[in-house]
């Protein structure tokens, strides 16, 4: 088919049409003399002409979509009626406009919020080899929430991670702290405690300076040490290619600066973190908790990067035979692990609480205990709760997401303990 | 209901061609010669015959050109091009295969 021809067409659509009307009335004229010829009286012969030619309108259609886009032009036709019609309706458009404007957004902001702490894996090399592991307590147990109630004392990751087979390192962090940057502006920043290992298992690597090695952990409040996000480092220090060495304070303690973290890297979570300190100064950062020191107190999130060819199931297999082992020091208390490919997914489940700002400038705490009650099963704090005494604690653990009263089974409650709920730990009861 | 005279389906455009083999017409003359040549028993539709002409036109089959008619009208006569030649040639022998093997079909006793 002579695509050109057509194209040309489109811009000689008169002549054509001319064309085509004196090509069929050539052939109408000539049926005619001939009928003549054959003794029909004028006007009949005419007419019998016209009878059997046929409908020429049909034909000069017919001849008419040879030479055009019909598809095309349908379409085209199909779009200025409907444009037409919208324009008559006005009111009609533009409630069905921003009906389908709000429902693709929606869809996008949707997907785009799903896919960027979903079902996007980490920012970080190899992160197809990144596991995380949550606790699932069950039967009647008693148990210190510092967070959620999946999440691990220290005493529990060194367990898992000097007895593991799977891992080729296990590291251990505390999401959300809140701290200050000491200066002439103070500054609220959200950091991360994390066990020394954290970025070599993570394979990343310091833009300036160092990060943690063992020796940083060796010994609570040994080694007041913090490494700095680029982003906290360029807007708060000016880039200062000599900030490593230098001192800084964080809720009033002071830290050495050793290095600079890539660009870009913020962390495991979906808010970014400014700092990282070791998991042993946690004592530093938060004065009134030795969370250290507790065994019975979930802190901490693991994360480990599985060994070449290990599989999932296998990571349960072995991770579980130490849980069982730990569960022998709890009378009553049995423990699953919910172990999945990491992605940057949601706060690990951040739970709702209420924390009071106001009084957090400082970042200390003075919350009182928390009594939180718990019946049976209860998937990582998802159970039935129901909590006691005054939740209003002024905590350093920020929550991005707080700052909302809870409701916890339909029934109100003071607060629900959660990550942001305080430095003091609920304490589940019988 | 097929009437009396209907071309054998999709043999329009040879029998076009064929009309076309001997000289350039327009397209009463086209029709009229399919008409005279088969003794008055085929008769073409033209509700069909110019838009097959149009199509072919289209194909690079036909050439068309204005000119003037026998009775000094305004006329748009039809010519083969070689790409028409080659076609009503290759039309010609998958019909003369396809109408023999019809025969030897009916003849079968």
């Amino acid at each position: 088919m002579n695509y050109w021809m057509r194209v040309q067409a489109l811009f000689k659509r008169k002549q054509l049409n001319r064309d085509l009307e004196d090509e069929l009335a050539f052939h109408l004229a000539m049926r005619e003399a001939k009928n003549r010829t054959r003794g029909i009286d004028g006007q009949e012969a005419r007419y019998a002409a016209r009878r059997q030619f046929g409908n020429v309108t049909r034909i000069k259609e017919a001849c008419h979509e040879a030479w055009s886009f019909v598809g095309l032009e349908t379409t085209w036709r199909d779009l200025r009626y409907g444009a037409r019609a919208l324009a008559k309706n006005a009111g009609f458009t533009i409630v069905a406009v921003l009906a389908i404007a709000l429902g693709i957004g929606v869809n996008t902001g949707l997907f785009s919020v799903l896919n960027g702490v979903a079902l996007k894996l980490l920012p970080i090399p190899r992160a197809e080899q990144m596991v995380s592991v949550d606790q699932i307590f069950h039967g009647k147990l008693q148990r210190n929430v510092h967070g959620e109630l999946g999440l691990f004392s220290y005493a529990e990751y060194k367990n898992y991670r000097a007895n593991n087979h799977v891992f080729s390192g296990l590291l251990a962090y505390a999401p959300f702290l809140e701290a200050t940057l000491g200066g002439e502006n103070l500054k609220q920043l959200l950091g991360a405690e994390t066990s020394c290992n954290f970025f070599d298992v993570l394979g990343e690597r310091p833009a300036l300076g160092r990060v943690f090695v063992e020796s940083d952990c060796s010994a609570p409040g040994a080694s007041p040490v913090v490494v700095l996000s680029d982003h906290l480092w360029r807007s708060r220090f000016g880039a200062d290619p000599t900030v490593v060495g230098k001192s800084v304070s964080l809720n009033r303690a002071k830290f050495i600066v050793i290095g600079v973290a890539a660009p870009g890297f913020g962390g495991l979570d979906p808010w970014p973190s400014e700092f990282w300190a070791p998991v042993t100064m946690q004592k530093a950062l938060e004065p009134d908790r030795d969370l250290l020191e507790e065994d019975n107190t979930g802190w901490l999130a693991l994360l480990g990067r599985m060994r070449g060819g290990i599989s999932l199931e296998e990571v349960r297999a072995d991770l579980g035979v130490i849980a069982g082992r730990i569960d022998q020091q709890y009378p009553g208390r049995t423990t699953t692990l919910a172990i999945h490919a990491r992605s940057l997914r949601a706060a690990r489940r951040t739970e709702r609480g209420v924390w009071d700002r106001s009084s957090g400038a400082g970042g200390r705490g003075t919350g009182s205990a928390n009594r939180v009650r718990e019946r049976g099963e209860s998937p990582a704090g998802e159970g039935l709760r129901q909590t006691e005494g005054n939740c209003h604690p002024a905590g350093n653990r920020g929550d991005p997401l707080a700052h909302r009263p809870a409701v916890v089974d339909g029934e109100s409650a003071d607060c629900v303990f959660g990550r942001s709920a305080g430095v003091t730990p609920g304490v589940l009861v019988d | 209901m097929e009437k009396q005279g209907d071309l054998v389906q999709g043999t329009l455009d040879m029998l076009v061609l064929k009309a076309l083999a001997r000289g350039a017409k327009h397209g009463y003359g086209v029709a009229e010669w399919i008409h005279e040549s088969s003794n008055d028993v085929l008769h073409v539709e033209e509700g069909a015959l110019y838009p097959a002409l149009h199509r072919l036109e289209l194909k690079g089959l036909l050439s068309a050109e204005w000119g003037a008619s026998e009775n000094n009208r305004r006329a748009k006569y039809y010519a083969l091009t070689a790409a028409g030649r080659k076609k009503l040639a290759e039309e010609a022998e998958y019909w003369r295969r396809m109408s023999a093997a019809i025969a030897r079909v009916m003849q079968m006793a």
